[in-house]
């Protein structure tokens, strides 16, 4: 059994407590979690406005589904099912749309935020995982941004765990390679 | 974790700005959007009680008409099965809400004790030995 950090276990009670209808509790659940479905939604869609309307979508689909959720314990997993589906949604509308219209394609906001004094790995890594596809930026993170384990990733991602192992080795090693690359280069 | 591992957790802490008043107007129009959903229920479960009391009130009012004026038997059953199922809804939606509020109230002090127990874990040193 894996032991549960206080944070875990409060968000529970938040749930719980937003399930019996404390709006109080609901306010305090979205404030959060907010930052969390956001750095996720960023990842996914690498567009800040984008992300927020994601995010907005994920918390309506949740106030619909709530008081169906039988477990508190499930609300992480859940939560990122949805904002994984909203986001799959926009990606493939925008897909369609740049099909329908190349010229929208340059339009797409760079979302990187260029902090200054920042170090050279860091910046090369950033670019490394911009050019990575969306299921892969997904994996990444899933694993290293929301900390979640590789069974919760599976749950998420709807695929079985060996090919999240296998996927993020994948990914990693490719990571490896790009920063090996531009090091020697 | 290797190096790689640790400096992906940092690039990816360091993406984007996230704009701290919009995520309070968000949260705003979010939790707005939760009180209207939780009106809403309350909404149609007086409803659907209001309505409920109505029948139960003219099934009473029927059936109390046939057994002292109009005899008619059939008539009293049906006035007698209307009160009883319109009155049978009634305990059940209540009874509903009781269970699920019993069932909620039990979970939050599990997770309260729960949340007692990781917060003095985390307070309590390591045993020496």
């Amino acid at each position: 059994m894996t032991t549960k950090s206080p944070e875990q276990i409060y968000d529970e009670l938040l749930v719980l407590k937003s399930q019996q209808g404390s709006k109080d509790a609901f306010s305090e659940l979205v404030e959060r979690w907010q930052k969390r479905l956001w750095h996720y939604a960023l990842q996914m869609t690498r567009s800040e406005s984008a992300a927020w309307d994601v995010v907005q979508e994920t918390w309506v689909a949740i106030i619909k589904g709530l008081s169906k959720l039988q477990d508190a314990t499930l609300f992480s997993c859940w939560t990122f099912i949805i904002l994984n589906n909203k986001c799959a949604d926009w990606v493939r509308k925008q897909q369609l749309q740049s099909q329908l219209n190349s010229r929208l394609a340059t339009q797409t906001q760079n979302y990187a935020d260029k902090e200054q004094g920042s170090n050279e790995k860091t910046e090369s890594l950033e670019a490394a995982i911009e050019k990575l596809p969306t299921d892969q930026r997904a994996l990444l993170s899933l694993r290293y941004q929301q900390n979640f384990d590789i069974s919760e990733i599976a749950e998420i991602l709807a695929i079985p765990e060996g090919t999240v192992k296998s996927r993020l080795h994948r990914t990693l090693a490719e990571l490896r390679e790009i920063m090996g690359a531009n090091r020697n280069g | 974790m290797d190096e790689l591992e640790k400096t992906i957790q940092v690039t990816l802490s360091r993406t984007g700005k996230f704009d701290a008043g919009k995520a309070e107007t968000l949260r705003k129009e979010i939790v707005q959007m939760f009180e209207g959903k939780l009106k809403k229920v309350k909404l149609l479960t007086w409803a659907f009680l209001l309505i409920d009391g109505i029948i139960i009130a003219g099934g009473i009012i029927g059936l109390l008409v046939n057994l002292l004026i109009t005899k008619n038997t059939n008539a009293m059953i049906i006035s007698a099965v209307v009160v009883l199922i319109a009155h049978e809804g009634t305990v059940l939606i209540k009874l509903w809400y009781w269970v699920l509020n019993t069932k909620y109230g039990v979970l939050k002090e599990l997770k309260q004790l729960q949340l007692q127990i990781a917060e003095l874990k985390g307070k309590t040193p390591p045993a020496e030995n």
